[in-house]
């Protein structure tokens, strides 16, 4: 085989853009301002996959249909990553998966019990159900404990903002 | 199941029970557990009830109703020579409920009896037209029952039939021919194959009563009703009780999940969690559940169980009807080690000792206990070459596929999904050093019957026989044999009977009627025979690894009317397959008496078996090792 042998099978790069939050107007490298952005995405896929080093991942990809981040416009496709050895992981994703049902991600009776492991299931099967729908996301930038950005997503059913 | 899972099940399109039980999503819906729907509430609401309250005093009433005026009678009399009968409590409240609730569905024990009831029903029920079936080898029985018993009780004429009979094409009309008003059915679980001939028969009659508005009345009873799964009495639950008083969801999948919660083996080895079962479960039960581990499902079953026989309509027996010392005890064969080369080809190349291949595990148990009896069968004549490779060809295909899928438990499946074009059996095949592709089911579909195998025994060792013959030179008791050539032969080298087909021996003799040292075919005379009254010693030379054939079997020395302080069932175990094929059957027993509550003899004797543990430091081939 070849150099290039395997490229049959190989998928087209999606590149790895993630949403970001908006730079204010006086935002610069040296001293970060960052203004929250708000999107409205539509969800083209959720899966999950090992990374290489060994990993546990959640993806949600999406396309945003509005959005208030000229870095991000509307048309462009968009992922958002969770790793699951942080602590928040589960949480985050039960907040998420609970937005894109239209459910109030802060009422914590509904979201119990209607995000089950088997929607979380669900949601990342071959049938793909939640492909098409449409959720909100706001993005702030903020800074870990570690002193690094870290893109807050906060995910709030489309209906709220009707 | 929350309103977003059902929403993204109907957007996906599909059902829980359409997931991959082994898939993350099969999983989690089984760890969600049974659900509760209207099913359950209706279940969960039926009125509760204890059969054994005032059963004495209904048992003297029926009695004075029913029973002839006292007579002088011999010993040998069904009455034992006390002239007169009295009706048990247990018989008394079957009588009740087919009465009331024109169903009655009796897990009754061995022993219990059951004949008496078949008998008594029509008039209980006053019903002209009544049919009591039983099983082919105990119809001559049966009717001889019914000649005593009318000595002593006012009994109505009945027609008798075998489910043989019924499964037969010539009768295909019997039931509509004669509507019978009362349907009676002793051993009824061999109604449990809904895709019998019998069973459909059955059905479509008790269908065509309903719909006509005139149903007809059915008990359902057995000593042995179930070994693995409550989908084996579901529709006989449905065809006794009706969809609104049965203790079952009328809807198949959602009986499903009860049975993935509750059976002996859940279908897809992933267990349902209990979920809304435990509503069924008392305190403890629900501890149990709650803090997981062997206990929960022993808590589901109690819980399932009482809802099950509290059930108005449903007779079960919770106690041993007779409570005398039961001993079970095991005998190796060591002189079989002799024969551990076949025992190394059985299991290591899945060939009995001529070399013939087989495709499934079932098979490898019942070689091995030819072989702990002497010998293994062949084919005679042998096969055509052609059709030896395109049947080894299959049975690799079949054995291969059997490991690799969970959706397929026989050869028959396989190959039925074969034939349905749902599973492909196309496969590479090398041949005279060419490659080709062939479609290994349907090549060997087109050459099957053109060959009818014709087995006949092949004896390579006589230790068993002489171990049987030895025990029963020194017993008063019944050799029991699975094989038929294995019973001849101890016949002809003994000199004693040997009861085969409807228990006669080769003298026309009926087991039944018999003394004295014999022996006895398991297949025809474990159910139905009372031979209490003659014998309390048993050597089991080899027996089919079934909870029911074994409870069966059990029940025949050990039952009412004995009178020996003991009886004792003494085994043949010489193979791992037959130690392995005895704890099957306790873990079956194990699985009854928890869902059912009905007392297993095996679980009441005294047993002096090895565990499975021991198994390990059993030495020599014939253990394993």
């Amino acid at each position: 085989m070849g150099f290039f042998g395997g490229i049959g099978a190989a998928k087209v790069g999606a590149g790895g853009i993630y949403f970001l939050a908006n730079r204010a107007a006086d935002h610069t490298p040296e001293k970060p301002h960052w203004l929250p952005a708000l999107y409205r995405v539509k969800i083209k896929s959720i899966t999950t996959m090992n990374s290489r080093k060994k990993d546990d991942l959640f993806i949600v990809e999406a396309v945003i249909v509005t959005s208030n981040c000229p870095d991000r416009p509307a048309g462009t496709k968009a992922s958002w990553v969770v790793n699951l050895k942080q602590d928040a992981a589960l949480g985050n994703i039960k907040g998420f998966l609970a937005a894109v049902n239209g459910i109030d991600p802060g009422n914590e009776e509904a979201v119990n019990a209607e995000v089950t492991e088997a929607v979380c299931e669900l949601a990342v099967s071959k049938e793909q159900p939640l492909t098409d729908e449409e959720v909100m996301l706001e993005c702030t930038m903020i800074e870990t404990r570690a002193g690094k950005p870290f893109t807050l997503h906060r995910w709030s059913p489309v209906s709220a903002a009707a | 199941m929350s309103s977003v899972a059902e929403r993204l099940l109907r957007k996906a399109g599909i059902t829980p029970g359409m997931t991959n039980p082994q898939s993350n999503l099969g999983r989690a819906f089984r760890r969600q557990g049974v659900k509760k729907t209207s099913e359950f509430e209706r279940i969960a609401s039926l009125p509760r009830r204890d059969w054994n309250v005032d059963a004495e005093e209904l048992a003297a009433h029926l009695t004075a109703e029913f029973a002839k005026p006292a007579t002088s009678c011999k010993r040998d009399c069904v009455c034992r020579g006390r002239g007169t009968m009295a009706l048990r409590p247990v018989q008394a409240a079957a009588l009740a409920d087919i009465h009331d609730y024109g169903g009655m569905f009796g897990p009754i024990s061995v022993g219990g009896g059951k004949t008496l009831f078949s008998f008594l029903a029509p008039g209980v029920c006053e019903v002209e037209r009544a049919m009591v079936v039983v099983p082919a080898n105990l119809r001559q029985k049966t009717d001889n029952d019914w000649w005593k018993l009318a000595v002593h009780w006012k009994l109505k004429p009945i027609s008798i039939e075998s489910y043989e009979r019924l499964g037969r094409a010539s009768n295909a009309q019997l039931l509509e021919n004669r509507q019978p008003d009362l349907l009676v059915f002793d051993e009824g679980h061999l109604l449990k194959n809904t895709k019998a001939a019998c069973t459909r028969r059955v059905a479509r009659y008790l269908q065509a009563r309903n719909q006509q508005g005139n149903p007809c009345r059915v008990a359902i009873m057995s000593g042995t009703l179930t070994t693995k799964s409550i989908r084996e009495y579901w529709h006989l639950l449905r065809w006794t009780l009706g969809a609104q008083l049965m203790p079952l969801p009328t809807h198949w999948p959602e009986m499903m999940e009860w049975a993935d919660a509750v059976d002996a083996k859940s279908q897809s080895a992933i267990r349902m969690a209990p979920g809304v079962l435990a509503e069924l479960c008392n305190a403890e039960e629900k501890k149990a559940i709650e803090y997981g581990g062997d206990g929960e499902l022993e808590a589901v079953r109690a819980g399932f169980a009482r809802r099950l026989i509290e059930t108005p309509g449903v007779i079960a027996t919770t106690s041993q009807q007779y409570g005398g010392s039961l001993r079970i005890t095991m005998e190796d064969v060591p002189a079989l080690d002799k024969l551990a080369p076949h025992y190394a080809r059985l299991r290591d190349d899945w060939q009995t000792p001529d070399g013939w291949d087989f495709s499934e595990a079932v098979e490898r148990w019942r070689h091995a206990r030819e072989l702990v009896c002497g010998f293994y069968n062949v084919w005679d004549p042998r096969p055509p070459t052609e059709w030896m490779m395109k049947r080894k060809r299959w049975h690799q295909f079949v054995r291969e596929t059997l490991k690799h899928t969970h959706l397929h438990d026989s050869e028959f499946q396989v190959a039925t999904a074969c034939a349905r074009g749902t599973l492909s059996s196309c496969v590479d095949v090398i041949e005279l050093g060419r490659q080709r592709e062939a479609d290994v089911y349907r090549e060997w579909v087109a050459i099957r019957d053109t060959f009818k195998p014709n087995a006949v025994p092949v004896w390579i060792d006589d230790s068993t026989l002489k171990l049987a013959a030895a025990w029963l030179s020194k017993n008063d008791g019944i050799c029991w044999v699975e094989h038929p050539c294995f019973g001849e032969k101890l016949a002809r080298m003994t000199g004693l009977p040997y009861h085969g087909r409807k228990g006669l021996d080769q003298h026309g003799k009926l087991i039944d009627d018999a003394t004295g040292p014999r022996i006895a075919s398991i297949l025809a005379n474990s159910t139905g025979r009372n031979l209490q009254f003659a014998w309390s010693k048993s050597l089991v030379v080899s027996c089919p690894p079934n909870g029911k054939v074994i409870e069966q079997l059990l029940g025949r020395m050990h039952r009412d009317g004995q009178e020996a302080d003991e009886v004792h069932y003494h085994f043949v175990i010489a193979c791992m397959e037959q130690l392995e094929g005895f704890h099957k059957m306790l873990s079956e027993a194990e699985y009854i008496e928890g869902s059912t509550k009905q007392p297993q003899k095996l679980l009441f004797a005294d047993r002096d078996i090895p565990s499975l543990d021991r198994l390990g430091s059993m030495v020599g081939p014939r253990w394993g090792v």
